[in-house]
């Protein structure tokens, strides 16, 4: 299944067996948490690398995560959210990588002048979009638009976007993740996709 | 267009979500129908989701089994670790995904380990600490004897025992078997020479806590003048070795970079910043 074509985290029998999942796992049967790992390994690394745009960074992030979650995993509220709660580590993980590594790219400039590391932060080529002509130099081009256009957006709209435009999870979930009510949400994903919009209009025009 | 609804624009961007974020379909789809500029936003916002569906997708390379394996590792590995925090610290060991008898088994079996460890080790062999600063010294010495003839170099040596070397003393001459004399010029690259520090410091660092300093006054130190770079890298440097009394702010270099080292840490630690690094 590809990732765009995965539902939501939580249908009534997957929530149930989160909710199964984590009991054994709290009783002490590590192997449970494997069926955790491997039911939403997919969905986590997915994010984390539309977030950070680098694939050995995203599975670092997600490991953390797992690990972060398994250790906290006796103050989840609600087992069978597990997934929104997992999602939710994943995210703000990868935000604070984000931010660590604009931190270190910032004091390594100061310290070495403009120009040098400037491509640490440079995104993995991976843009599937493509331009109407499938060009490879467009598609690079596009995809660096739409990566510094994305990067632009405040964290929570950019989040919003990602999580409920791009990867497909309901509405509700993406409210549990981050935190906050269903209209704020659409108020996040709206803002996010009118910016992007503007933007990227040179490019939409095609 | 007459009676525009004032949240169109949000109406048709999420016109392709899931069914239960978009209102009146038909409604939409009329008004988009009836009017240009709405008709373009519903282009516009089409292809925005093209674009970003295709916009960053997991590589096929991903090797998710690899990435399970590993997870379920680490996750493994951070169980034991909190259980031999939690008996290290003497807390009774409560650690999801063991049980008090698992974890008290765990912490029994690294104990044994560092009793092998620890039987196996012996003691640390005897070290020259005098033979070891002696040729550290001829190695730096050596090392100037080979370099650039066009570069000046300076290396101090007092004599033991001299009561202290504040620059005036180290500029007369008088203090004991100090010598003082132009050497063959080099060029030597600041990393270089922040190498000889680290050397001299890791010497320090070891050597004082088997051979301490006989006489309370006279405490050995190291300090290391680094001239300051030149325009083109180069740079000069003063290494000067002796038991002294003290080492004052004022005592040291004022001109490049200079570092002094102590017995312990913590009376270098106790020279302002700004005396260490000038």
């Amino acid at each position: 299944m590809s990732d765009a074509a995965q539902p939501g985290l939580q249908d009534a029998d997957s929530a149930a067996q989160d909710a199964e999942a984590v009991a054994r796992t709290l009783a002490g049967d590590t192997r449970a948490f494997d069926l955790l790992i491997e039911r939403y390994q997919r969905r986590a690394v997915a994010v984390a690398y539309r977030l950070l745009g680098n694939i050995n960074d995203a599975m670092d992030v997600c490991q953390d995560a797992y690990v972060r979650a398994f250790r906290s995993l006796a103050s989840i509220q609600d087992p069978q959210r597990f997934g929104s709660w997992l999602m939710r580590i994943v995210s703000n993980l990868a935000l604070n990588f984000r931010r660590d590594r604009k931190q270190t790219l910032s004091l390594s400039m100061d310290d070495d002048g403009p120009g040098l590391n400037a491509g640490s932060l440079a995104d993995e080529r991976t843009f599937e979009g493509g331009s109407a002509g499938g060009d490879s130099l467009q598609a690079g081009e596009l995809e660096q638009a739409i990566n510094k256009a994305i990067a632009q957006l405040p964290e929570k709209q950019r989040l919003a976007l990602i999580l409920f435009a791009i990867e497909g999870l309901p509405q509700k979930e993406v409210a549990e993740i981050l935190d906050c009510s269903l209209e704020l949400v659409k108020w996040n994903v709206f803002q996010a996709r009118k910016t992007l919009k503007d933007k990227l209009a040179e490019y939409l025009e095609s | 267009m007459t009676n525009k609804p004032s949240n169109l624009e949000q109406r048709i961007s999420e016109r392709r979500d899931p069914s239960d974020t978009v209102g009146d379909a038909g409604e939409l789809a009329g008004l988009i129908a009836a009017d240009r500029d709405a008709a373009n936003l519903d282009k516009a916002y089409a292809r925005l989701g093209q674009m970003l569906n295709g916009w960053r997708r997991l590589p096929d390379s991903v090797d998710f089994r690899a990435f399970h394996t590993n997870t379920a590792g680490a996750v493994a590995a951070d169980v034991e670790y909190r259980a031999l925090v939690a008996h290290e610290t003497g807390h009774a060991p409560d650690v999801i995904g063991l049980t008090a008898e698992q974890a008290l088994q765990l912490t029994r079996e690294y104990a044994k380990t560092d009793d092998a460890i620890r039987a196996a080790a012996g003691p640390l062999p005897a070290v020259d600490w005098n033979a070891l600063k002696s040729r550290i010294s001829a190695a730096v010495r050596n090392e100037a004897a080979e370099s650039d003839p066009h570069h000046e170099r300076t290396i101090l040596l007092p004599a033991a025992g001299a009561p202290n070397h504040s620059d005036k003393n180290r500029n007369s001459g008088t203090a004991g078997r100090r010598f003082r004399r132009p050497l063959q010029r080099f060029t030597m690259p600041l990393s270089a020479a922040a190498a000889v520090a680290i050397a001299a410091t890791l010497w320090f660092q070891r050597g004082q806590p088997i051979t301490p300093t006989p006489a309370p006054l006279a405490v050995n130190r190291i300090v290391v003048q680094l001239g300051a770079p030149t325009t083109t890298g180069s740079v000069q440097i003063a290494f000067d070795e002796s038991p002294m009394t003290t080492v004052l702010a004022e005592e040291l270099p004022t001109r490049g970079a200079a570092i002094a080292i102590g017995p312990g840490f913590d009376e270098a630690a106790a020279l302002p910043d700004d005396a260490l690094w000038q």
